[in-house]
């Protein structure tokens, strides 16, 4: 018998906690989606591609895509040397996670250590390090960029050196105002009390306090930097000549716009998803971790 | 009194900032790159390089030639161009300054202009048709590459529709494209602080206490409202500053604008490295100006904010 009233009361229940907990994630599942096609296009681009993304086919220059009179040969359509539209954006998808994959984390962990210790430390350390934010904020990191661009040449490391001098002012700033209010909560009190060092608590009492921060920062960060990496390769001083990057594509399609349309809006609609759902799932997680960030850009 | 002091305080601060990125810029040209190699053809010999490098004092100790140029700078005299028989750099970046001024005021208005009352509006009518119009806008706005948009834009409403000139800053129709694209980051930043902004205030108590003694609802929406939800719009102008002057670099050249950006891409490719220095100087300066001056009226307009914030 009890289990028959477990049995009558616990479906509507259950049934109202399954569908919230549906409408919660509902939202991300289309940026998700796109998330993980776009990780597994840039991971296996070399299986993935029907082609060899710089080979040169003269003859078989600006086809257009197959849903707008051409062939299967290439569905994508060629550019103006007749390389294989498809594979380019695949490999371009591989640039843009190899960049993601590099900067995101790299400069999560630079920029958190500096807004860290300059947040725990204030005074004159403190002080200082703030400097360098603003050093980094008058600098034009676009200026900066292209000046090291032009003196090392473009390769995909200085790329990603680059990006790391870029991004990583934006977690310092916030990891130091969140670690100042911290400081002077009593469990940090408490843990000076008992003697623990700077060090610490730093890593005990601080960190696991930021980390909805840092990581919320990270998603949003995303975009910024596949963004920039388009932007500098646009410029010529990001990737070198041959690696098919997508700011490189719009690059090159940009005297054959009329002609081809396919050459100029395939690569940048590639790049506006991919910024897309990396911002809509950096606002979903913001939304879910922590609301008062709503500010944040 | 505070006030001055802390206006002292910022402009040293500021002053430093700008002799910092001075001297990376400095090392960073000069000890890495070989300003010699870019005034000489590639089958020089070395007496001439030799020659070359005595003349423009690239001989001495790196800290000698560092306080030269320090000594120079002191003196306002910013250096000569390595092209068009040595002209001055500061009275080139001068002339194209204007350009890049115009370019970023357009863009800045732009931004604001749309964003600020659309921002208002749809947190006003929060879930119907014009919000979402709105966040979709916004959402787009940071996706969007600002490069390709302009590119796209040139071809339809210049090349197809031929409505505005393709490129270069002849009259007011040329500023139009350039100056969206730049601002469509701007824009859809200031519009998510404004809706967020607005969505908070018109729920606080003083709203209420102004709808308690009978105000009309303008009233309450534009003295009371608007002007709490702008206060933060004026912290990100700062920050937003720096992006639009970096961002018109990509802009000038996409849309052949004759600005500073360009300029610097210019000299950069032709190895003009005086010019190149010079121009990340001046940009450097301005922008840790303009924050200066973003920070005091912030103090001015909201007298709540202490240093030591953000």
């Amino acid at each position: 018998m009890a289990q028959d009233a477990t049995a009558t009361l616990a479906p509507p229940v259950l049934e109202r906690r399954r569908r919230r907990n549906w409408r919660r994630y509902a939202g991300l599942s289309v940026p998700a989606t796109i998330a993980v096609v776009f990780i597994f296009c840039g991971a296996f681009a070399g299986l993935l591609s029907p082609d060899d993304p710089n080979f040169i086919s003269l003859a078989e220059r600006l086809q257009p895509p197959v849903f707008d009179g051409g062939s299967w040969d290439h569905p994508l359509g060629t550019d103006d040397l007749g390389r294989d539209i498809l594979s380019r954006i695949l490999h371009g998808a591989q640039v843009s996670l190899i960049v993601v994959l590099a900067v995101v984390p790299g400069a999560a962990v630079i920029g958190t250590t500096i807004g860290l210790v300059a947040g725990w430390r204030g005074g004159l350390v403190g002080n200082l390090l703030m400097r360098l934010t603003d050093i980094q904020l008058a600098l034009p990191s676009i200026l900066f960029a292209v000046l090291l661009g032009s003196i090392f040449g473009p390769s995909l490391r200085n790329v990603i050196i680059i990006l790391l001098l870029w991004t990583w002012s934006a977690y310092s700033r916030l990891v130091r105002a969140e670690a100042i209010s911290l400081r002077e909560r009593d469990f940090v009190t408490a843990s000076r009390a008992v003697g623990a060092g700077g060090v610490w608590i730093m890593r005990k009492h601080l960190l696991p306090n930021l980390l909805n921060t840092v990581v919320i920062v990270m998603t949003l960060e995303v975009a910024i930097v596949i963004l920039a990496e388009a932007a500098l390769s646009f410029l010529g001083v990001g990737v070198p000549a041959g690696t098919a990057s997508w700011g490189r594509m719009i690059t090159e399609a940009r005297t054959f716009m009329v002609q081809a349309w396919w050459m100029i809006w395939l690569p940048g609609i590639a790049l506006m998803v991919v910024a897309f759902t990396g911002n809509l799932m950096g606002d979903w997680l913001r939304d879910a971790l922590d609301p008062r960030l709503r500010n944040v850009r | 009194m505070q006030f001055w002091n802390f206006l002292a305080i910022r402009l040293v601060q500021a002053f430093f900032v700008v002799f910092i990125v001075v001297s990376i810029v400095f090392f960073v040209s000069r000890v890495v790159g070989h300003p010699e190699t870019f005034l000489l053809p590639q089958d020089a010999t070395n007496e001439d390089i030799e020659l070359v490098k005595e003349k423009l004092g690239l001989n001495d100790p790196i800290v000698v030639q560092y306080g030269n140029y320090l000594w120079e700078l002191a003196r306002l005299d910013f250096g000569q161009s390595f092209r068009g028989g040595g002209t001055s750099t500061i009275s080139s970046i001068a002339d194209r300054s204007v350009n890049t001024f115009k370019l970023g005021a357009a863009a800045l208005i732009f931004a604001v202009g749309v964003a600020a009352p659309l921002g208002i509006i749809a947190a006003l009518k929060r879930g119907r048709v014009i919000d979402w119009v709105a966040r979709f806008l916004a959402v787009i706005g940071q996706a969007t590459p600002s490069f390709w948009l302009g590119l796209m834009m040139i071809f339809f409403f210049a090349v197809e529709l031929g409505w505005f000139p393709t490129g270069g800053s002849k009259g007011f129709k040329s500023l139009i494209l350039p100056a969206i694209s730049l601002g469509l980051l701007e824009m859809a930043a200031i519009m998510r602080l404004t809706r967020s902004g607005m969505i908070d205030v018109m729920d606080t108590d003083f709203i209420r206490t102004a709808r308690a003694k009978g105000l009309s609802e303008r009233v309450v929406v534009m003295r009371h409202g608007v002007r709490h939800a702008l206060l933060p719009v004026v912290t990100v102008l700062g920050i937003g500053l720096g992006r639009l002057i970096a961002g018109s670099v990509i802009i000038e050249v996409v849309f052949a604008w004759p600005g500073i950006g360009r300029l610097i891409i210019d000299s950069i490719i032709s190895s003009d490295f005086p010019m190149v220095q010079t121009a990340i100087i001046v940009l450097a300066a301005s922008i840790s100006l303009a924050n200066v001056v973003v920070d005091m009226s912030y103090r001015l307009i909201d007298p709540r904010i202490r240093a030591g914030g953000l």
